[in-house]
Formats: structure tokens, C-alpha cells, sequence
């Protein structure tokens, strides 16, 4: 069976790469493009640890085929920071101990990061709702809210 | 008196957890993430068959696929000794451990691994999966406890005789264990009581549900120096339980211990280890094996489902008289529920003259079941605490103030024979009814449920080597996977004993062939133990930097002392001279002796027992029967908090675990013994619409055994959701909860009558 | 001579119910030998499957850990957490 070519942006930066058909964005992502940092927990779109964000919205990549991606404008947990500086939402996660084992963070930060993009002053249940398709089993949530507030509040210079 | 809280400096700050950047940018590498030249991947094949007899496995068609490059099978595994093996906190029976990671004679339920696959690539491991022929002779199945342990019940195991019970039964059954515990004379107890509630619960098996599933990637080789890398709780318990399987030396294999994410108790154990290590040695290239969901969900964990009959007496002045507790647990196929902390658990925050406690460890054809924080303590607080709030309604006393006058104190001898010394649990009582939440005003269809609970916490063996470097900065190597933040309160700890700022310190976690063993991350032990272990190695290091200092000055060892980061003279008699820093030690050291390295070993004494207080507040759908918690409040004792924000994360992350268990989590099984809701799709955990925030009180009553005051706080906070929700929606219904999960049909049942 | 604390079943399978009595043992490790010998089996019982809780502190396993003549020495079952 023959691979099939894509060009993408990932990050801000153009990239080839060859897919097999059956291959997700996830696989894509860790195995063709080395970018670990999303992760997979279930593989069926429930836990919302392989969240990416393209052409703005949040994602499952383990629910996208690799090919899929052609001609779009993907985003990954390893694009949020500056070489110099942390996103505030990652800054707030670490400010707010919004993480104990750390594996669900990078699909909360790129979901968080597509909701303050849209929405620098969500509510409370706003966060809750935007943020129900990614689960966490350490914290509770509440931690993981309160710094997503902090960051809201942080990029509009509150 | 009981022991003042000592000063600290650093110990109780909130600083950056030393890890955090590498976590928030995906830099940080769990299990699945590592990956070698030559890898392959594998993949396991799980009986679809509650129980059955495995007649022959043909394996040809799968090895003759092109891409594959080594199939194994029970068979390939070196025969299993009766014996016993190091599983990080306790012994495991490692026939058992052997059986349940690849099934030899019988597949015991639905998901048990029978054989794997190594090949270039997933898709054809999965494909050559497909082609593997198993010949099964089914057997009839039970999953029930209560049917499991009935004399016509399907037998899992013919060598099963029931212990605990003299003369030991002759004739095999599912029950592995009686056991029991008492005080007192219950029927006098009984007599002397006014008020008297019967009542037997249930809850369902649950699952820890930890989002990174399994994986390991392992790379054997013929000269004795195999590797392994995975994620675990233990990479030391890992390698003696993998090398015990495989007939290796310990020293013939290396764990590298990925960060983990999540374990809960369920990645204290092996189920892709030495699968992977055998199918490397068979292939000749490293391996990676990652569980799918589906399989964390049908081949590891759970906690066991429970039926648990409480019997509870008091006087109408709310003295609690005799307690009476039956308790029949789920192990799954192979024994070893948590029924035995069940049972010590169970009266265990209170001082019951008159008590007994009779528990069973049964067999069923479930995944054999593994630690769940709190083993065994959740369901029985659950009986009992809602017991006790019945009561409290009974002889119309406030809930709280019935547990207070009953409440367990420094002295109390606890049904299973340790006598507390300082504890904190009246104190965690009058924080609950000092606390807004307690007497706020609730809406309609609301209800609010109080309940306790109760953890050991454990010590064990722990290591820590601390190295000083040239520039003064200094490096920590911990033994134990950090799984909630426990780098930062070793820095913390470290920088507290050598007086210096927390940022001149980094840490990292040492692989099996770089520092001394160290027992499980588990048992609310970590920061506890392991953190007694950094706190001497680095007194070890403050003694040399001392010893140096005294070399210097010409003077005794007895007249230097260390503070703020330096050698000071102990006083003026001493003599006059300037603080040694350890900047200035450390760049000295090659002149003084070589680097400064600091080590301990110990065994960690001392452990402080753990309680915490839960206040709920729930609405009730009377329409669908959904349960919300609107408000709730988690007041725990943690002796003393080391980092304050992760003590708070781990009482809202036990909270939402056990919120999870009282209205959703549930193992399904159809009658064929399959396993039906395998996904989070269907096995339903808390997500962050379903919580409100969590909020926290930590209380402090310093454990006299810690030089903090430190007691372990990771399992006690899922012990009193189960009872705290519950009791909350018998209040909003008016009648009273006996099962979990209280999911919307099951309420709605309920409350139609 | 220290103060020894069994728990129930301890006690029915070893000492006919008798859960608190004085045993011989300058240390834990000669408690155990003196244990075995007043009855058959109670020590390596103990050593193998209990922690051990010397006048409220638990020590888990110190073979080593002296005595007083006045300690109480409580036996509970090897706790595994999660």
C-alpha cells in the first residue's frame, strides 16, 4: 500500500511528511513527526489528551487521519510557548499547581489556549463547559480552572 | 501536651514544582514516548471469554506475516515456582502475578492476556492478533461476589481452600480468606444500645482510571545488561517482579522510570513488562507495548465491587455502643482484595468499646484486581458512614456532633491494635462545623451529607543521595516516580536542612542502577518517606561541610554549627571567624577531600495515621434522577504541609475519584462475563463540567515521629466521598442510599419506589 | 518481657484467643524466635506477614529495634496502600 504525501503547517512551520491511509494525526504527530507531546489516552475522542488545534479549533487528533491535514493549520502543545517565554495559561498551570501527573496538561493547555483566543473573559461555567471533553483523574479540576481564570485575566492585562 | 509545629523556612512554601516547565510544554517523556532505533511495536491478544480452558494456541499463521517477528505465549515464559516476590510494599504470590500477566492453563476473564505480538508496525501487530488461533473450551462463569462464594458456584481455582477459618476447609471454593477482627462483646453492647440500624451496601467495581494507559518499552541483551523504561509507581518493584518472572538477576536488568501518568495504586503491579522483555529477547530489537484504553479497562486495575453489612448501636445521648461489620470483596480472579484494610479500616476513626469485624477475600471471574488509593477503605466508610448518619437522623443529634463524641483520640486503641498517639481527627471535626459550608442554607431539592474517613499511611524503605557541585548548587536523586509533585517537596525538604534557596537545588529521579532501592510510590508514603530519607542525606552532607569547616579552623567538630546556607562558629569561645558557605566548601572540595556526597538508606518509621472530614452539598433531578454536587468542602489532618498546593490537589483529586465512584463509575458486565463499557465513553468519570470547585482546609496536627510533622495525605481523601454523597442525596430524596454508583436510572427507581 | 497485642485471628489460629500477653525478646528479632517457641509458628507468622507497632509508632520491620520491659508490641497486618 503506498503512502500518501501531505504538506501541512504545524507550529508555524511547513512540513511533509508521508501517512499511511489508516494512520491518525496522533500517530502522525508522535511517530512520523516526533512530537510527543500530545497525548493519547483513549484513542476514541473521549479523554481529550491528543487536543491540537486546527484552523482554530480544538481537536482530537487520535479522530483526524494524518492525510486529513493537507492545506491546514495545525497547532501543538510544543508550539504554545515562546523560545523565551511560557503562554500565560502554562505559566498559570504552574503558578496554580494545575497539574500532578502532568499527562492530561498538554491537551488542557491547547484547549484552554483555543478557548482564550475566542474569549479572554469566560465565565466559570464557560471554562467548565469549553473544557468537559478533556479529563483529568488528579486534580479535580479546580486548580486547572482557577489558572485558566488567571490566565484569562493575565492577557487582558487585568 | 502533644508535639508543638516546628519553624520552617522553606517547608510549606509554594514554590514551582521542579518538573513543571518540562510539563507544561510536552517536554516531559511518560511511558509511551520513548523510542529506539530498531523498535518494535507490540501488541497483546486478551481471551474474549469469562473463563475458559485454553486447549492449544497455533501461532504459525501470526508468525508467517510478513512484518511479524515474534509471537510468545504462557509457554515461552520460564515455569512458575511457588514462591513469593518483592512487589514494592508487600510479598506477591508470584504464580499469580505469572498467571494473570499471560494465562497458562485457563484464561480466568474477559481481557486476560493469552499471547503477544512483536511487528514493524501496530497495524500489523493488531493484524497478527487476528491470526492466532485459540482452541477454548468454555466453562461456566460467575462475577458476582455474593453467587461466587455460594458452595454450586463455578470454581476458578481447585487448589483454593479457604484461610482464616480452623480447621481449614478441605473442599476448594472461591473464598480465599476469612479474617477478623474484634473487641468487646457486641451483644452486650447491643443490649445497652437505644437505637439500632441495620443496613447491608453495595458498591460496583471502579476503575483508578488514570489517563496514561500502560506502556513499556524494554530492549534485552545477551550480556546480562537488559533495559527497561516505563512508567510505574516502582521501577525497583518492576524490576524484581519482571526479573523473578524471567528467571533473571536483579542486576541483569536496568528500569528507567518514565514520568507516570496517574497510577492511584493500579500501576503498582506488572502487565507489559516482561512481555515486552521476552518478545526483545525473541526478536533481537527493543519493544514497545502500549495498552489501548479498552484493555487498561478489561486487563488491569480495578478495585474491587463489595457487599458490606453494617450494624450500628447507640444511646440516645449518641454514645455509640457496638458495631458490627460484614464485608465480602471482589479479587477478581486472583486472590487478594483489599478486604483485610477494609476490615481495619472500617471502625477505625472511632473509640468502639464493642466491635467486630468479619471479612471475606473472594474470587470471580473479574480482571484481578489491583491498589486503588486507600485500598479497601472507601466501601466500608461507606457503610458505616452512612449508618452512623442514619442514626445521627434517628436520635435527631447533629451528624458531626455524634462523630465527635465518638471520635478517635490520642490513646485509642483501634480495632486492629495500634494504640494512636497524636492524631488529628476531632480537630478536622470542629473545622467542619466551624466551617461556612456547614451551615449555609440549601436550596431546593438539595441535600447535604457529612462523612469520614480514615488511611495508615505507611513508611518503608526509602533512599536518597544528595551530590554538592563544584559551583555550590546541588543535585537530589530521588528512588520514587514522582506522580503528584513529591520533586518539589524533596527540594523543599533538601533546601530546608541546608539553608539555601530551593532554586539552587534540581532533582531527578535515579534508575534502578543509580541509587538504592526504595520501596513503592504509594501508601501515602513519599513525601513521608522519601522524604525522610532526603532530610538525613542531607544532614549527612551538612555533618561533612561541618567536618570541613572544623578542619579549617583548627577547632572541634562540636564548635561549628550550620545555619542559613554556612558553617558558623558555634559561639565566640570558638574563635573569630568568617561563615564557610557551602558555595565556599563546595569549591574547595577538591583540596578538602573530594566532592561532598550525601546518602541515606533508611527504613521509615513512624508513619501518622490520616483522617479527613467531607461536607457535600448535592441537587437532585427528580425528573432524571441526575445527582449534582453544588458545594463541596474536604478538611483533612496532613501533620504538616510541605507544599501546600499539591496537598490541596490531592484532596480535590480524591474528592472527584470518589464522586466518580458514588454516581457514575461502574464495571457492566452482560451475561457472557464480557466486560460491556471498556471507554470512558461508557465507563463515565468526572469531567470538569460535572465539579464544582473543591474547597479545602488543611489542618495541622504534627505527627511527633516526622522532623516536619509530616503525615501522608494522597489516600485519605477518597475514603469519605462515597458515604458524604450518598448521605447528602438520602437527605434531597428522603430515603437512603444502598448502592453505588447512585447513577440516574438507579435514583430514579428510587425515588418512583 | 514485652507487652504483646495480637488481633483476633491471630490469636484463633496461635494462642487460643489470648490476644494480649507478655513474651520474652531484648529485641523484635527475639521476640519472634521466643514467640516460635511458646507457640509453634507465631513468630515467622508475625515476621512474615505483619507490621510491627512499638508503644504507638509504627516501625513496619525492625528486626533489630529493642525492647523495654514495659513496651507494648502490637501486630497488625502488613498494610498495603495504593
Amino acid at each position: 500500500m503506498s503512502k500518501i504525501h501531505v504538506t501541512t503547517s504545524v507550529n508555524g512551520e511547513e512540513v511533509e511528511y508521508l501517512c499511511e491511509a489508516q494512520q491518525t494525526m496522533l500517530d502522525v504527530l508522535r511517530d512520523e513527526l516526533g512530537l510527543t507531546g500530545t497525548k493519547e489516552g483513549c484513542s476514541t475522542g473521549d479523554c481529550g489528551a491528543c487536543s491540537v488545534i486546527v484552523d482554530g479549533d480544538v481537536v482530537c487528533s487520535c479522530l483526524m487521519l494524518g492525510a486529513e491535514a493537507e492545506g491546514r493549520n495545525v497547532e501543538t502543545i510544543e508550539g504554545l510557548a515562546a523560545p523565551d517565554h511560557l503562554h500565560p495559561v502554562q505559566k498559570q498551570f504552574l503558578e496554580h499547581a494545575a497539574l500532578q501527573c502532568g499527562f492530561c496538561t498538554p491537551g488542557f493547555l491547547v484547549a484552554a489556549k483555543a478557548l482564550l483566543d475566542r474569549n479572554q473573559n469566560p465565565t466559570e461555567t464557560e471554562i467548565r463547559y469549553w473544557l468537559a471533553g478533556n479529563l483529568c483523574r488528579c486534580t479535580g479540576y479546580d486548580k486547572i480552572v482557577r489558572a485558566v481564570q488567571d490566565a484569562a485575566a493575565e492577557m487582558r492585562g487585568a | 501536651m502533644g508535639q508543638e509545629p516546628v519553624e520552617t523556612k522553606w517547608v510549606g512554601k509554594r514554590i514551582v514544582r521542579p518538573d513543571g516547565v518540562d510539563k507544561v510544554t510536552g517536554r516531559a517523556n511518560f511511558g509511551a514516548d520513548m523510542n529506539l532505533p530498531g523498535m518494535l511495536e507490540a501488541k497483546i491478544l486478551r481471551s474474549p471469554h469469562a473463563h475458559a480452558r485454553i486447549k492449544k494456541i497455533d501461532t504459525s499463521k501470526a508468525e508467517a506475516l510478513k512484518g511479524v517477528h515474534a509471537v510468545v505465549t504462557g509457554a515461552d515464559f520460564p515455569e512458575l515456582k511457588a514462591a513469593s516476590v518483592d512487589g514494592g510494599e508487600a510479598q506477591v504470590n508470584l504464580k499469580d502475578l505469572g498467571e494473570n500477566l499471560m494465562a497458562r492453563d485457563k484464561a480466568l476473564y474477559d481481557g486476560h492476556a493469552v499471547a503477544a505480538v512483536a511487528a514493524t508496525s501496530a497495524s500489523i501487530a493488531n493484524d497478527a492478533l487476528d491470526l492466532i488461533e485459540v482452541e477454548y473450551e468454555l466453562l461456566p462463569h460467575v462475577i458476582d461476589v455474593e453467587a461466587a462464594m455460594k458452595d454450586d458456584a463455578p470454581l476458578l481455582h481447585d487448589d483454593m481452600f479457604t484461610s482464616g477459618v480452623e480447621p481449614q476447609p478441605k473442599k476448594p471454593s472461591n473464598i480465599a480468606a476469612r479474617m477478623e477482627f474484634g473487641a468487646g462483646d457486641t451483644a452486650k453492647g447491643f443490649a445497652e444500645a437505644d437505637v439500632i440500624v441495620e443496613r447491608t451496601f453495595r458498591t460496583a467495581a471502579t476503575h483508578q482510571g488514570y489517563i496514561e494507559p500502560h506502556a513499556a518499552v524494554a530492549e534485552w541483551t545477551e550480556d546480562g545488561q537488559s533495559r527497561i523504561w516505563c512508567s510505574s509507581q516502582g521501577h525497583f518493584a518492576i524490576r524484581s517482579m519482571t526479573t523473578a518472572l524471567l528467571d533473571m538477576e536483579e542486576a541483569e536488568l536496568r528500569v528507567m522510570p518514565a514520568e507516570i501518568g496517574g497510577g492511584f495504586g493500579g500501576k503498582t503491579t506488572i502487565y507489559l513488562e516482561p512481555v515486552a522483555l521476552l518478545l526483545s529477547k525473541k526478536s533481537g530489537r527493543p519493544i514497545r507495548i502500549v495498552m489501548s484504553r479498552e484493555e487498561v479497562f478489561r486487563g488491569s486495575g480495578p478495585t474491587s465491587g463489595s457487599v458490606v453489612k453494617t450494624k450500628i448501636g447507640a444511646t440516645n445521648d449518641g454514645k455509640i455502643t457496638a458495631g458490627e461489620v460484614e464485608l465480602k470483596y471482589e479479587a477478581g480472579a486472583y486472590a487478594g482484595s483489599p478486604a483485610m484494610p477494609g476490615c481495619m479500616t472500617a471502625f477505625a476513626c472511632y473509640d468502639i468499646e464493642n466491635a467486630k469485624v468479619v471479612g471475606y477475600d473472594v474470587v470471580s471471574n473479574r480482571p484481578k484486581c489491583a491498589a486503588y488509593r486507600a485500598p479497601g477503605a472507601p466501601m466500608t466508610a461507606f457503610a458505616v458512614e452512612s449508618v452512623l448518619d442514619e442514626i445521627s437522623e434517628k436520635i435527631k443529634m447533629d451528624p458531626v456532633e455524634l462523630r465527635m463524641k465518638n471520635a478517635a483520640k490520642e490513646g485509642t486503641r483501634a480495632l486492629y491494635g495500634a494504640k494512636f498517639k497524636q492524631i488529628g481527627f476531632e480537630e478536622t471535626l470542629k473545622a467542619a462545623k466551624d466551617h461556612p459550608h456547614y451551615s449555609a442554607p440549601l436550596g431546593p431539592n438539595q441535600g447535604r451529607g457529612i462523612a469520614c474517613g480514615f488511611w495508615f499511611n505507611i513508611g518503608g524503605e526509602s533512599t536518597a543521595n544528595i551530590n554538592v557541585n563544584p559551583d555550590g548548587s546541588v543535585t537530589v536523586v530521588s528512588p520514587n516516580p514522582d506522580i503528584g509533585g513529591s520533586r518539589a517537596s524533596m527540594v523543599l525538604m533538601a533546601a530546608e536542612v541546608l539553608g539555601i534557596d530551593p532554586e539552587k537545588i534540581r532533582i531527578t529521579i535515579g534508575d534502578t542502577a543509580s541509587i538504592g532501592y526504595s520501596g513503592l510510590t504509594g501508601g501515602s508514603r513519599v513525601t513521608f518517606a522519601v522524604g525522610m530519607a532526603v532530610v538525613e542525606a542531607a544532614k549527612d552532607v551538612v555533618k561533612q561541610l561541618c567536618e570541613r569547616a572544623a578542619k579549617i579552623w583548627e577547632v572541634d567538630f562540636e564548635g561549628v554549627e550550620w545555619r542559613d546556607g554556612a558553617a558558623h562558629p558555634a559561639s565566640t569561645n570558638v574563635g573569630d571567624f568568617d561563615p564557610l558557605t557551602l558555595g565556599d566548601l563546595a569549591a574547595q572540595a577538591g583540596k578538602l577531600g573530594g566532592t561532598v556526597v550525601g546518602a541515606s538508606s533508611i527504613n521509615a518509621r513512624g508513619a501518622g495515621p490520616g483522617f479527613g472530614t467531607h461536607i457535600c452539598d448535592v441537587e437532585v433531578d427528580k425528573e432524571t434522577g441526575r445527582v449534582d454536587v453544588v458545594r463541596y468542602t474536604a478538611i483533612q489532618d496532613a501533620g504538616k504541609a510541605v507544599h501546600p498546593s499539591y496537598v490541596e490537589g490531592q484532596m480535590q483529586g480524591g474528592v472527584a475519584q470518589g464522586v466518580g465512584w458514588a454516581l457514575n463509575e461502574e464495571y457492566i458486565y452482560n451475561d457472557d462475563g464480557q466486560l460491556e463499557n471498556p471507554g470512558f465513553l461508557d465507563y463515565r468519570v468526572p469531567v470538569t463540567s460535572d465539579m464544582p470547585m473543591i474547597d479545602t482546609v488543611i489542618v495541622e496536627v504534627p505527627n511527633p515521629f516526622h522532623p516536619y510533622g509530616v503525615r501522608g495525605v494522597g489516600e485519605v481523601p477518597i475514603v469519605p466521598p462515597l458515604a458524604a454523597v450518598a448521605n447528602a442525596v438520602s437527605h434531597a430524596v428522603e430515603k437512603r442510599m444502598e448502592q453505588l454508583p447512585i447513577s440516574p436510572p438507579r435514583l430514579l427507581s428510587i425515588i418512583d419506589g | 518481657m514485652a507487652r504483646v497485642v495480637l488481633s483476633t485471628d491471630v490469636a484463633n489460629q496461635f494462642t487460643d484467643q489470648v490476644t494480649e500477653f507478655e513474651a520474652e525478646g531484648a529485641t523484635v528479632r527475639a521476640l519472634y524466635r521466643a514467640l516460635d517457641k511458646s507457640h509453634p509458628g507465631l513468630g515467622t507468622f508475625l515476621e512474615e506477614s505483619t507490621f510491627v507497632v512499638i508503644n504507638g509508632e509504627m516501625v513496619q520491620d525492625a528486626f533489630l529495634e529493642p525492647l523495654e520491659d514495659d513496651s507494648e508490641v502490637v501486630f497488625v497486618p502488613k498494610i498495603k496502600g495504593g
